[in-house]
């Protein structure tokens, strides 16, 4: 069977300096990957060029296939259809996800339009109403109507983090792409964020891109990871293996800095 | 004897929202003492008081034996030369136009301390890991790491007894965030150091005590191994349980 998200050989360059180098990977239907890297690794970056939403100032080569389909080169229309259908994005910053000027309601019914649309069918005034509120419920959002009235600015940064996977959610993409999804938040958020992240899932069966510079965050959710350096994936594998007998270098000093910090909660650092 | 004593101090923007609500903290000259909370825990509000950057809507804060008197430049100037601060974002809290020399030597002129100038500045430099021959260059020139050992050579330079320090690693890539723990712990060596953050492991890793905030109220306070080990409050152990850990 075809992977769901196939990077082939990706180069990107922007003036002919390279960002990521002869990058390889693949992501299976249902399967949960880390991409690991520290700030300029382009981690983010791959999962931008994996939906094309790369700036145009990037040269991109190599071949990214998403849901059979090339996406270096394709034309927006075609990657409209992908965006959403096949794969759909959770970002960092919850904040600047959504838009400050409408309503939760408004914003979860975008999406959801698009889908019935897409199915071939038109959702409108109460049963889109009812869809809205199906989908906050299934993100744990504590009184649904009340969040559904309110702005973004009016619910914390953990409900609003789950108005944006209720969004990504609406399209039911077989890949969720999860840039940095609980980095902004608190850590008793981010534990709730990622409980439900994996529970949702693994109901649904989604593939799962999840980017982050966080070790131990990453291991709690994904079964295989990529580690990034500088442009180059320096080592891939389950992420037991990776973590607990790391092979690179640059590996092995990131396992050690992350095992410091748990060894001083544990009192034994 | 306490370096600092925040006795019953509350803030508030409003009478009746109050985001440090009745706040008491001892600090020992030489502690090395995490705030820990999250977001509206009042962490930062506590310490933009001890900073003496904002006055207590009621209680008091003292400094050395004597009262933090915001009110009197005479006081603060002096105050100044004697608790330094170092912020979370390297990028945004170094001059880009000013050269190494130039944001090191700050504090030195703006408290008009005399001595040699650029022979302080490449101490401090010295003691933050840098090479003494940076003196010339400019904020871009440098890696985020580098940054931050700037920012805490302009906090030391001035040889203040107290080191505030807000997030100050949480910015910061891994592999470089364990350096700088490294280094402020061998700062706080010889200093007192107060660490605010969210980030329990770091805050484990530095700090022998650590208060923990919710709300604008301290829940728990203490060495940080026996709370670590033996944690009381029911929010310091949900706190604790969210950390994700490494795989064992």
């Amino acid at each position: 069977m075809q992977p769901l998200l196939q990077i082939q050989d990706l180069n990107l360059t922007v003036d002919g300096k390279p960002l990521v180098t002869d990058l390889s990977f693949s992501i299976a239907a249902g399967e949960r990957l880390g991409l690991i890297g520290e700030s300029g690794s382009g981690k983010s970056l791959t999962a931008m060029a994996a939906t094309g939403l790369l700036p145009r100032a990037i040269t991109a080569t190599g071949a990214v296939t998403l849901g059979g389909q090339q996406v270096i080169g394709a034309p927006e229309r075609v990657l409209n259809g992908l965006r959403g259908t096949v794969a759909a994005f959770v970002f960092q910053e919850p904040l600047t996800a959504l838009d400050p000027l409408l309503r939760v309601a408004q914003q979860v019914a975008e999406p959801l339009r698009r889908r019935a649309r897409r199915d071939g069918h038109e959702l409108a005034g109460s049963a889109l109403q009812r869809e809205v509120l199906a989908l906050l419920e299934q993100v744990a959002l504590p009184q649904p109507e009340r969040i559904a009235r309110s702005y973004p600015n009016e619910i914390s940064g953990g409900q609003r983090q789950r108005v944006a996977i209720a969004m990504a959610l609406a399209c039911q993409p077989q890949l969720l792409i999860a840039d940095e999804p609980t980095t902004a938040l608190d850590v008793t958020t981010q534990a709730e964020i990622l409980k439900l992240l994996d529970g949702l899932v693994r109901e649904r069966g989604m593939a799962l891109l999840f980017i982050s510079h966080d070790l131990p965050v990453v291991a709690e959710i994904v079964e295989r990871v990529v580690v990034m350096q500088r442009g180059v994936a320096v080592e891939t594998g389950p992420v037991r293996e990776v973590f607990g007998a790391p092979q690179h270098d640059y590996t092995r000093a990131l396992v050690v800095a992350a095992k410091a910090f748990d060894g001083a909660l544990e009192g034994t650092a | 004897m306490s370096l600092v004593s925040v006795q019953n101090v509350s803030f508030g923007y409003s009478r009746d929202r109050l985001v440090l609500d009745g706040v008491s903290l001892e600090i020992r000259s030489g502690a090395s003492v995490g705030l820990v909370g999250e977001s509206g825990s009042g962490k930062t509000t506590l310490l933009r008081l001890l900073l003496g950057l904002t006055r207590p809507s009621a209680g008091e804060i003292r400094f050395d034996g004597a009262t933090l008197d915001t009110r009197s430049s005479r006081y603060m100037r002096d105050y100044r030369r004697q608790v330094q601060a170092v912020f979370q974002d390297p990028y945004s809290s170094l001059d880009p136009r000013q050269n190494v020399l130039g944001i090191v030597s700050e504090p030195l002129r703006s408290l008009g301390i005399p001595g040699d100038r650029p022979a302080l500045v490449e101490a401090a430099l010295v003691s933050v890991g840098l090479e003494p021959d940076i003196l010339g260059r400019y904020p871009h020139e440098f890696s985020g790491g580098q940054r931050q050992r700037i920012a805490i050579a302009r906090a030391i330079v001035a040889k203040p007894k107290l080191l505030l320090a807000d997030e100050a690693v949480s910015a910061l890539d891994l592999s470089t965030r364990i350096r700088i723990v490294e280094l402020l712990k061998q700062l706080a060596a010889d200093m007192t150091l107060v660490f605010v953050s969210h980030d329990l492991g770091v805050v484990a890793a530095l700090c022998d005590e650590m208060v923990i905030l919710e709300k604008g109220r301290i829940v728990e306070a203490g060495a940080t191994r026996k709370m670590l080990a033996d944690p009381q409050h029911p929010y310091t152990r949900k706190l604790l349980g969210s950390v994700p850990r490494m795989p064992a």
